[in-house]
């Protein structure tokens, strides 16, 4: 899954207007963002990418960006 | 001579507690968006002095009115529940007793939550291919609503209350239960679906009381559940895919000699992620989740009366069922529906 096919998937879980993330932007200020984004979110990347995202990898996520660097390969 | 799957009832609370309700009580929650991704629509609770074994009361009752088996046939209770009246004795005694059901039979209590259906068929199964009883009343209920804080969201929203009873002779029609099983624990899992206040580890006191919020606005104390959503989702992502496929190799059988497949009802969200993930063709794989919500040991039970009523099990039917949660404990096994 690319950077910006990452985000556009984050923007349909968290049920905002596309292109209204950034790859820099704070979770912690967004609103959406709960434990029920969290599970929709490791459903779909599970899907997409096959990768199982550990629960306590992503509370420690501050951006966007380091939640997608979960989704990539080690 | 093997354990029959004869028949089924379910039994529920009057009190509906439904997603419109949730929504005026608690408008900041958004339960409809969290209900479109649940599939929960309604859930039934417990009026403040009805207990689980009052479900199940209600639940063997309506076994005995429909005339499939009698009483006095009866000669092993089990009782699966989280929510027993009393720490002792236990509540299956209690229920011998207000059921009036025979003296000369074994009775308990076991402790599971949403494995629990599977672990009972597997007990019901051992107690009569050993020859140790020959009818068996195997009751699930449990009232979480009671452990719940009424301002957590991430449990109110998806657990509801019921109870079921299984009749479960050694012949006649009905789903043969000969297994195979396969069974899993994992204790490592067991703090993140807790009730951690009100026995002995850590008994009440005014610092188990302590209101807490956390990070998504819920409250909760340790007297309440605590359910670490992500944690749950991330368990079963683990172990559903392997327990399928090991009860499948186990029984030496592929999707095209599976006719349906039950799963411990969680909420449409998690069941659609596995069913997707594990390749479960969508005309074999039931869903029930929709008037009664996570029912824990119940909802395995409720959906399998669900699919017989809705004409889903015929004669010759294979059904895979698994269960898996609290504890963590899972579960499956594969019943063969026969006309006789």
């Amino acid at each position: 899954m690319s950077r910006e096919e990452f985000i556009l998937a984050f923007e349909q879980v968290l049920e905002v207007p596309g292109g209204s993330l950034q790859e820099g932007s704070k979770l912690e200020d967004l609103e959406h963002w709960d434990s029920v984004a969290m599970v929709t979110l490791m459903s779909v990347v599970e899907e997409r990418c096959g990768v199982q995202l550990s629960p306590r990898k992503i509370a420690g996520c501050q951006t966007v960006h380091d939640l997608y660097q979960l989704t990539q390969p080690a | 001579m093997t354990a029959i799957l004869r028949a089924i009832e379910c039994a529920f609370p009057e009190d509906v507690l439904s997603t419109e309700k949730l929504s005026q009580e608690y408008p900041a929650w958004e339960v409809e968006k969290i209900d479109r991704n649940t599939g929960i629509r309604e859930r039934r609770i417990a009026a403040p002095d009805q207990c689980a074994s009052d479900l199940a009361v209600a639940a063997a009752e309506k076994l005995f009115a429909s005339g499939v088996c009698r009483r006095e046939e009866i000669d092993f209770l089990l009782f699966c529940t989280q929510t027993p009246d009393y720490f002792l004795p236990p509540t299956a005694c209690l229920l011998q007793h207000r059921l009036g059901l025979p003296r000369n039979m074994g009775s308990f209590d076991f402790n599971l939550g949403s494995s629990g259906y599977i672990y009972g068929l597997g007990l019901a199964q051992a107690l009569i291919d050993t020859g140790q009883a020959s009818n068996v009343l195997f009751l699930t209920a449990d009232t979480y609503s009671k452990l719940l804080h009424p301002r957590d969201r991430s449990v109110r929203t998806i657990f509801g209350d019921g109870a079921t009873a299984t009749w479960i002779p050694r012949e006649g029609p009905g789903g043969s239960i000969q297994g195979p099983y396969v069974y899993g624990t994992d204790g490592e899992g067991g703090p993140n679906l807790i009730v951690a206040a009100g026995a002995f580890r850590t008994p009440h006191s005014a610092e188990t009381s302590v209101e807490t919020t956390d990070e998504s606005g819920n409250i909760r104390s340790a007297d309440h559940l605590y359910m670490s959503g992500m944690e749950i989702f991330a368990f079963t992502m683990r172990v559903v895919p392997r327990l399928v496929r090991d009860i499948m190799e186990k029984a030496a059988l592929g999707w095209d000699d599976i006719d349906l497949v039950i799963f411990h009802q969680a909420n449409r969200q998690m069941l659609e992620h596995l069913r997707r993930s594990i390749r479960i063709p969508e005309a074999k794989f039931h869903i029930c989740v929709e008037q009664h919500g996570n029912t824990v040991s119940c909802t395995i039970p409720i959906a399998l009366d669900d699919a017989m009523r809705k004409g889903r099990i015929r004669d010759g039917s294979r059904v895979m069922l698994a269960g898996f949660g609290v504890g963590y404990s899972w579960g499956a096994t594969i019943l063969r529906w026969q006309a006789a």
